[in-house]
């Protein structure tokens, strides 16, 4: 057995409701720090809702509301007091679609951190070079930092969101389907990504490929009609899955 | 309607063709008694040239097994079972290669009397055959409380090697038995004691196909 890393999210019993509607039911996970958790299911399972839950991003629509707790760092998320704007800096979201800014390379990068309150120059500079560099995009658009964001492809413009994220250094990265809009190309370089991003964030990703579960999470969970099926190893998950649902459902008998 | 139709078809056809492999093996291994039995020159060597066709069944069945992986990329139960039959063939294709091992002993026996089996390698022969069938079943229904009983029915045919060494060993200190039969007696008898450790294999298979544990071991 290996040691478990320390937990950075708790969530138990957690219900939501879109009005009247249940989206997750009774929902308890723990997510642990450096590792990447892949949530799995089909569509309409609440899998994306569950995502947002972990920084608020719920809130936004109005017939939303929860049950249960959601502790980060063992500090409820969902107290009146919470600073949502200091949580969503902490856990940074990338979307299926790239989204840059439309403004230039650095620009995007720095975008963030201005409003931040940083002005050194030189400490911008260096955010923009490391961020890049972690997103593994700085040897492809160091020599036109200057220019359009939206010049990128798309899977260069994913990873400036990546980097675009990172420059506001969080601890986790939510990661809603990542690459269903790119290429298989553009997608390895994104999984490569992730691998290697795992060192240093939490990195919480929802995808629609089961494959893609496979190669990249430590941790995976399924989610069928709002309820959390079975949560583990992926490696156990893939290949001994203790729940008839999840066996179905990874093997392709039924989505 | 069940979904991956071509997934679960490719399947029951893999498991068919393993099933025929085990029914070309068991007969090789009758035949290769019975011309051991009956000194049958002929028979021995088409028991050995039937080899091949159990060596060709291990290819294909690889082949289809191999395709499965890289077109249908199966996980969970599916992996299980197409891996676990990618190890198992192997043991079934050396269950293969006993029964042409007997035939081949007929060679070396002198012609026109016929060979002596005793009673107790005949038993051996029953009980081993009887083993590799429960496997197929076992795989076909994969059936883990099968497969436990076939590695426990294995012990009996230990036994009954222990004593054909006896028997033969008193039977050459009271010079009843020449010690040339002695020796292709003994051999017919091991290897009938191997085709039951190949069964037992096939069987530690099939607990890995139904729990993923090879021998108490997480192969995962």
């Amino acid at each position: 057995m290996t040691a478990q890393n320390p937990i950075v999210f708790q969530i138990e019993n957690l219900n939501l409701f879109y009005g009247e509607k249940q989206a997750l039911k009774e929902i308890s996970i723990a997510i642990y720090e450096k590792e990447v958790t892949a949530l799995i299911g089909p569509s309409g399972c609440g899998k994306s809702t569950f995502l947002r839950v972990l920084n608020r991003m719920n809130d936004l629509i109005d017939s939303c509301h929860i049950t249960g707790n959601v502790t980060y760092h063992d500090q409820d998320i969902y107290q009146p007091k919470t600073d949502v704007n200091g949580l969503r800096k902490s856990v940074g979201m990338v979307f299926q679609k790239p989204n840059p800014f439309p403004m230039s390379i650095q620009d995007n990068l720095i975008y963030g951190p201005k409003c931040q309150g940083i002005r050194d120059r030189f400490l911008l500079k260096q955010i923009v070079e490391q961020s890049l560099k972690q997103a593994a995009l700085w040897d492809e658009v160091k020599d036109r930092l200057k220019e359009s964001a939206l010049a990128l492809s798309g899977g260069q413009q994913q990873r400036l969101c990546i980097a675009r994220t990172i420059a506001m250094k969080p601890e986790v990265i939510l990661m809603d389907e990542p690459t269903s809009a790119l290429d298989p190309v553009a997608t390895a370089k994104i999984e490569d990504l992730i691998s290697s991003l795992k060192q240093d964030y939490t990195i919480i990703i929802v995808t629609h490929n089961m494959q893609q579960a496979a190669r990249i999470s430590d941790k995976t969970a399924f989610f069928l009609m709002g309820e959390l099926i079975e949560y583990g190893d992926a490696n156990q998950l893939f290949s001994t899955p203790e729940n008839k649902k999840t066996e179905e459902y990874i093997t392709g008998r039924f989505g | 309607m069940t979904l991956r139709q071509t997934l679960e078809q490719a399947i029951e056809d893999l498991k068919k063709e393993v099933a025929k492999m085990a029914d070309f093996a068991l007969y090789n291994l009758r035949e290769g008694l019975n011309a051991f039995k009956t000194t049958n020159f002929e028979l021995a060597r088409q028991v050995m040239k039937a080899d091949d066709e159990v060596d060709r069944f291990e290819e294909e069945i690889a082949k289809m097994a191999l395709k499965i992986i890289w077109k249908e990329q199966p996980v969970a139960s599916d992996l299980r079972l197409v891996t676990g039959i990618l190890k198992l063939i192997t043991d079934l294709e050396r269950i293969g290669d006993h029964a042409s091992d007997i035939a081949e002993m007929t060679l070396h026996l002198e012609d026109n009397r016929n060979q002596r089996v005793l009673p107790l390698t005949s038993k051996m022969a029953e009980i081993v055959e009887e083993m590799v069938l429960k496997s197929i079943q076992a795989l076909v229904r994969v059936d883990e409380s099968l497969a436990e009983t076939i590695i426990q029915t294995d012990d009996s045919v230990d036994q009954l090697f222990q004593d054909v060494i006896s028997y033969v060993t008193a039977e050459l200190k009271k010079e009843t038995i020449d010690p040339n039969e002695a020796i292709y007696v003994l051999m017919v008898a091991k290897y009938f004691e191997r085709v039951g450790d190949h069964a037992v294999n096939i069987a530690e298979w099939i607990i890995f196909i139904a729990k993923g544990k090879h021998k108490n071991t997480m192969l995962f």
